[in-house]
């Protein structure tokens, strides 16, 4: 559903992504992890569309720039960016008018789902770190994506909204939405990954399948290639 | 070395050494410099030998509004968060550290000091004019800079002061405004006055802003005194504007150390605010001035689909940032272009016309689209790129009419303009709106968010000339090889120029029509 086919982006003469290629299918939670600077956010913007890059896209066999690929798309950025003068319930009224979707009550049982329906007339302005990122997860899956991106989605988040987020995940997960997340947390994410991707300067260093015997420690790979371990 | 000594000097020399490790900054300060050195060189021959030097009160009048402008623009700030000498690293660093607050103070009026001085370094690109027909000496052109620093150094502390004042409580907070608001008042009728006693023209205004009325006006009126005596070598002007300003200060940083004990609390806020801004800057948010209370109002966008959702949602966002289809800015802008047209009225509508289209590419900013481009949305929404464009800038466009109206109607009665001259000179304001609004968009299309600020202006006014010559080509071509016998001289040009305008901004926002999708968000 998501394919990145030979990605490279240069900042100057700095590759920030260098040569990446991954695929993330239907129905499965893949995780990017990679220290400060490995050029997470970068693949995650290039992905969305937001940067130039060289390489290849596609999203549910569209290229990502297209109008069809933007419609089956969806993105929570790692720095919520919301407009203050709207309403919660306005932010979603406008994504839902922008991209033509006609289900007022989905987008309701979202701000229910994450404690917002009682903030629904508050401005965004007036939200706090952690209600914005509800409100920009909201945003991101209003139009029901088939491929959504997560760039560091629990940073703000209280311990029940991250609850509520990683059920989302499997749901979506079941629905057969194809779900890239970058994190820092790595126990977070330890219960449902399907595959692993760790970045060291703008390349993945390991690549890591979830055999599903829940026997294998994220934190423990991660830790071994970053210090210095050999790529997998 | 002190530690704030050893902090102004490392801050001086790292900011040198990233001038010298960053190419585009280097290039732009030797540009810079090198255009200043040019100004000054090429200004000292441009006087015409033997030439009688206009008025120099003129250009003193002129300064006083200036300074008056900038002070007021300063101390305003005193209303609201505060102003403040200091930076976020300061407040965390300097502020707890065993340094005396004095000494503290001290630092940052230094500091301001500096940025004082660096905001009126584009006085010394005036040195050409300023030489050619007031017979400006280098010196003199110094005298107007410091002029200009010193107004904007001591509007920031007066804000502080003022902040510290009024911050505690409301009814101090309106007894300031009102007593300030008085003395503005009242000498701005002294003004008036003048002008009705001695007539409304522009040597009148010259000579009642250099009455000693007006020079006793704070800050400005006593650096006008000081301008003043450097000019006519009178001691006892240069005396009294600089002694006053002196005393202000005095009185401020005794009241700052002694009227208060802590200082650091007052600043806090103003400082907090300048950082998120600065760190918005950064991170490339366009901060927007929303009203500390917002009134809701009624909810929901209720209108558009695809691409218009964002038209309807900015017309949310401006209902409720009280921005209606004319701002302070344009009120503040289409009155100067009146009373412009008001003091030189004998020289016809062409003069106005020029001076108010300068203006205008001050006032055509892009408005909501700015804010759009650094979020996500108007990327990822699936529209096509030039809809999303188009209708991301039409909540601009009632503006740019109600503007046109607002400066060219007056000025029509001033000037006593037929009907048909006052309809085209509108249209023709109008499509220089449009003008200048695809010239910001090629802008961003060409320039993006990368390189300098400082260089993205130069490529803008750069770009701006390049798409008003085909009007004015125009214009020349139909004044003077073949002229059009049923139009006059005004007319003729003013349908040359909308001839030629609208289609060329419509071409220039055909050609950014794919800025959407070829976005560097990272950057901006």
């Amino acid at each position: 559903m998501l394919s990145i086919e030979h990605v490279t982006k240069k900042y100057k003469k700095i590759a920030a992504n260098d040569d990446l290629s991954l695929n993330v299918d239907g129905g499965t939670i893949s995780i990017l992890l990679g220290p400060n600077g490995a050029g997470k956010s970068t693949l995650i913007k290039c992905i969305a569309g937001l940067l130039r890059f060289k390489g290849n896209i596609t999203i549910c066999g569209h290229d990502n720039k297209s109008m069809e690929a933007k419609r089956l798309f969806g993105y929570v950025p790692e720095m919520p960016a919301l407009y203050d003068l709207l309403t919660v319930s306005e932010h979603l009224e406008f994504i839902r008018r922008a991209y033509r979707v006609d289900d007022e009550a989905y987008c309701r049982s979202l701000l229910e789902r994450f404690e917002l329906a009682d903030k629904a007339n508050r401005l965004g302005k007036e939200l706090s770190k952690g209600m914005l990122q509800k409100l920009s997860i909201c945003c991101a899956l209003a139009h029901k994506p088939k491929v959504v991106i997560f760039d560091e989605p629990m940073v703000g988040l209280d311990p029940h909204a991250i609850k509520e987020l990683k059920q989302l995940l499997r749901e979506l997960k079941a629905e057969g939405t194809a779900i890239l997340l970058s994190t820092h947390m790595i126990d977070s994410v330890e219960d449902y990954w399907d595959t692993t991707y760790i970045m060291t300067n703008g390349k993945f260093a390991a690549t890591e399948y979830n055999d599903g015997r829940g026997t294998q420690s994220l934190e423990d790979l991660f830790f071994k290639i970053t210090e210095g371990g050999e790529a997998v | 070395m002190g530690a704030l000594t050893y902090l102004l000097l490392t801050k001086l020399k790292n900011r040198i050494k990233s001038l010298l490790k960053s190419p585009v900054k280097l290039v732009y300060a030797v540009i810079l410099l090198g255009l200043i050195a040019i100004t000054i060189i090429g200004g000292s021959e441009a006087r015409e030998a033997g030439k009688e030097p206009r008025d120099i009160r003129e250009l003193i009048a002129g300064a006083i509004g200036l300074y008056t402008m900038m002070f007021a623009l300063a101390i305003k700030s005193g209303f609201g968060n505060g102003a403040s000498l200091f930076s976020m690293p300061d407040v965390n660093l300097v502020f707890p550290a065993p340094i005396k607050p004095r000494n503290v103070l001290f630092f940052g009026l230094f500091q301001q000091m500096g940025n004082s001085v660096l905001l009126g370094l584009f006085l010394l690109f005036q040195y050409t004019w300023m030489h050619s027909v007031y017979a400006v000496s280098f010196a003199g052109l110094l005298m107007f800079f410091l002029g200009y620093a010193i107004s904007i150094f001591l509007g920031q502390v007066t804000a502080m002061v003022i902040y510290s004042i009024t911050s505690s409580s409301e009814t101090k907070n309106k007894t300031v405004r009102y007593v300030l608001a008085g003395i503005g008042i009242a000498f701005l009728l002294y003004l008036l006055k003048y002008c009705l006693e001695h007539g409304f023209s522009l040597p009148s205004l010259v000579e009642a802003a250099n009455t000693t009325v007006i020079r006793l006006f704070p800050v400005s009126g006593w650096l006008g005194s000081l301008l003043a005596g450097y000019f006519l070598s009178s001691p006892v002007h240069v005396i009294t504007g600089a002694g006053l300003c002196v005393i202000l200060l005095l009185i401020e940083i005794g009241y700052i150390l002694f009227g208060k004990l802590d200082f650091y609390e007052d600043v806090l806020e103003s400082t907090q605010a300048a950082y998120s801004a600065i760190t918005a800057a950064k991170e490339g948010a366009v901060r927007e001035a929303v009203p500390k209370n917002v009134k809701i109002g009624k909810i929901g966008l209720d209108r558009g689909w695809g691409a218009s959702a964002f038209y309807y949602k900015h017309l949310v966002e401006n209902r409720r940032s009280r921005v209606f289809f004319i701002d302070l800015a344009t009120v503040v802008f289409a009155t100067t272009c009146v009373l412009f047209s008001f003091f030189i009225r004998k020289g016809g509508i062409f003069p106005v016309f020029a001076f108010a289209t300068y203006m205008q590419i001050f006032l055509v900013a892009l408005g909501r689209i700015n804010k759009e481009l650094i979020k996500p949305y108007i990327y990822l929404v699936p529209e096509p790129p030039m809809k999303k464009l188009l209708y991301s800038l039409i909540e601009g466009f009632p503006k740019y009419i109600i503007e046109a109206f607002l400066v060219i109607i007056p000025v029509s009665f001033i000037l006593d303009l037929d009907p048909l001259t006052t309809v085209l000179c509108i249209l023709a304001r109008i499509s220089f709106a449009l003008l200048f609004t695809s010239g910001n968009i090629l802008t961003e299309r060409l320039w993006g968010g990368s390189g300098s600020k400082g260089m993205a202006m130069v490529f803008y006014f750069a770009l701006l000339l390049l798409l008003s010559i085909p009007g004015i080509a125009l214009s020349l071509v139909l004044l003077f090889a073949f002229p059009v016998s049923f139009l006059s001289p005004n007319n003729t040009v003013f349908l040359s120029l909308i001839i030629c305008n609208i289609p060329v901004s419509f071409l220039a926002f055909f050609l950014s029509r794919n800025m959407l999708s070829y976005a560097e968000l990272n950057n901006r």
